[in-house]
């Protein structure tokens, strides 16, 4: 750490004691610092569950390397956003996570990824992909009618109550903001929605299967900026109950919607931090050099 | 324009207005420390200032409109378009002062000034105003936080003159008109250290975040 460093962790501390020896005080300024650092002060006081632990991870395509020593944990309900130039290894890691890799040929994993603390090896995939979702950066609902679209995956989990998929369908859509969209067409094609209108039912389609975690991997990168707001804010919805990974190549994106911020390059992982910090104080030169465009 | 240049273009700009500051500064004291008839030297005006002012804030504005600036980028923007206001308002004070001073002029007397003390107090603020510039363009956090520290030096220094012209008006060795004056200058002096101190706080600002003692990002 440097001067510098040791310096303003000093202040924070010493804001940090005078916040709480003023507890109650009214005559106080009403923001001592900004609320991003007020934020980050209650994170270290409150322990995080751990929801994904990565240790030493490796990922292999035959015999290219694609990720290397990874360490990293998940926190739940939180927005984890995975940042880094293009090929660094986001879309890999991700995928790690839902065992997706598991179905491409030649791809070879080690060391550890636990979930609850458990190996996921140990869980069966079709289990693990019912509790971690993934929504994709092209909308790719399936060819048939809204609602089929939501029952869908519950329907092929054995689920056949009428009442209680009509309920899921109008539940999982409000859910993914969809809902009054579309309440009087949910029998026509899911292919007829706009295509905001088709990532918010891949959304609402994938909170059905009443996952714990979703993975999101660039999910507005072919949507204009008003879909993209309404998705961004759908996330800050989301992650009341959910655990939210998501890769994204928009920092302001990041900024917006994540609570902490992974960094890649050349599939590793150069720097985690509270967003916050990491946009305002990266701690490596590396992400200090991309997030300010100097990087090449 | 890179960015990268478009902050050396800020840099340079605020440079620009310190020095014209800086000059348009020690006209007004010599103007005022001199006892005889001499004219001011008003080659230098507060327009000029402005116009610097307008274009950092212009360009400040611009960068932040169009580029998505963070960390050390974001704090250089952020800052200086807050310091530029204090050089601004030193160049006004420059002026206050040299108005204050044609007005003292005009009461054709200055046997109540004591030269000693008040050329101490405006060699103190001028030094903290240069230092403020030097720890500024020198990204020297070490000075910026030395000028922040003589904030009640200046302070001391200004309540005592102060104190000191009230007994002179009270004793009647000086006019109500002078005094008024007089304690103008004086305030306008301690209003330039403050904003010295102020460019000072933002540097540090501008280096890791904080400002004064809440960390701001
Ligand atoms: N199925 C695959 N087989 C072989 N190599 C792959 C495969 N998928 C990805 N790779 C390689 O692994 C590396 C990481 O790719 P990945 O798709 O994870 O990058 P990314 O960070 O998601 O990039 P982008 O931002 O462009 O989506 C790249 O070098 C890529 O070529
Ligand atoms: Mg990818």
């Amino acid at each position: 750490m440097n001067e510098q460093e040791e310096k303003r962790q000093a202040r924070l501390r010493a804001m940090r004691e005078a916040d709480s020896r003023a507890d109650g005080d009214i005559g106080r300024p009403a923001v001592v610092g900004a609320p991003a650092v007020a934020e980050q002060e209650r994170r270290e006081e409150v322990p995080e569950e751990v929801v994904f632990e990565a240790s030493h991870l490796n990922l292999y395509y035959g015999n290219t390397q694609a990720l290397h020593d990874i360490n990293m944990k998940i926190y739940r309900n939180k927005v984890t956003a995975f940042i880094g130039p293009s090929g660094c290894g986001k879309s890999t890691f991700l995928r790690c996570f839902d065992r997706m890799n598991d179905l491409i040929d030649g791809c070879r994993v080690t060391g550890e990824l636990r979930y609850g603390g458990v190996d996921i090896n140990t869980i069966n995939p079709i289990l693990l992909r019912s509790r971690v979702g993934m929504v994709f950066q092209q909308p790719n609902p399936f060819p048939m009618s809204i609602r089929d679209n939501i029952t869908y995956g519950p329907r092929c989990q054995g689920i056949k109550d009428r009442k209680y998929l009509r309920q899921l369908v109008v539940d999982s859509l409000n859910e993914g903001a969809l809902y009054s969209e579309v309440k009087d067409r949910l029998r026509s094609s899911a292919l007829a929605l706009s295509g905001g209108q088709q990532q918010r039912l891949c959304i609402a389609r994938c909170v059905a299967m009443k996952p714990d975690v979703i993975l999101m991997d660039e999910p507005t990168s072919a949507l204009d900026p008003i879909a993209t707001k309404r998705i961004e804010e759908l996330i800050q919805k989301l992650k009341e109950k959910y655990t939210i990974i998501i890769v994204t190549h928009n920092m302001q994106q990041a900024t917006r919607v994540s609570d902490y911020t992974a960094f890649f390059m050349l599939g590793k992982l150069v720097e985690f931090a509270p967003t916050s910090e990491f946009f305002s104080h990266p701690k490596e030169k590396a992400s200090e050099d991309y997030i300010t465009g100097r990087f090449s | 324009m890179n960015l990268d240049q478009e902050l050396k273009f800020i840099g340079d700009e605020l440079e620009k207005m310190f020095s014209l500051t800086r000059e348009f500064l020690r006209r007004s004291l010599v103007y005022y420390l001199s006892d005889g008839s001499e004219r001011f030297d008003a080659r230098i005006d507060d327009a000029m200032v402005n116009a610097c002012e307008r274009n950092v804030e212009a360009w400040c504005l611009s960068i932040l409109l169009r580029e998505k600036v963070y960390a050390a980028d974001l704090r250089r923007v952020t800052g200086c378009l807050k310091l530029v206001t204090d050089i601004e308002r030193i160049g006004d004070h420059a002026r206050d002062i040299k108005d204050a001073t044609e007005k003292l002029k005009s009461l054709g007397t200055s046997q109540g000034l004591d030269r000693a003390a008040t050329q101490a107090l405006v060699d103190f603020v001028l030094r903290m105003y240069d230092d403020a510039v030097r720890g500024f363009v020198r990204y020297d956090v070490a000075l910026a936080e030395e000028v922040a520290s003589h904030d009640n030096e200046v302070d001391e220094m200004y309540e005592k003159l102060l104190a000191d012209l009230i007994a002179k008006t009270k004793d009647g060795v000086v006019s109500a008109e002078y005094a008024i004056y007089t304690s103008l200058v004086y305030k306008y002096l301690e209003r330039i250290a403050d904003h010295a101190v102020n460019i000072a706080e933002w540097t540090v600002f501008i280096k890791n975040g904080f400002h004064k003692d809440t960390v701001i990002i």
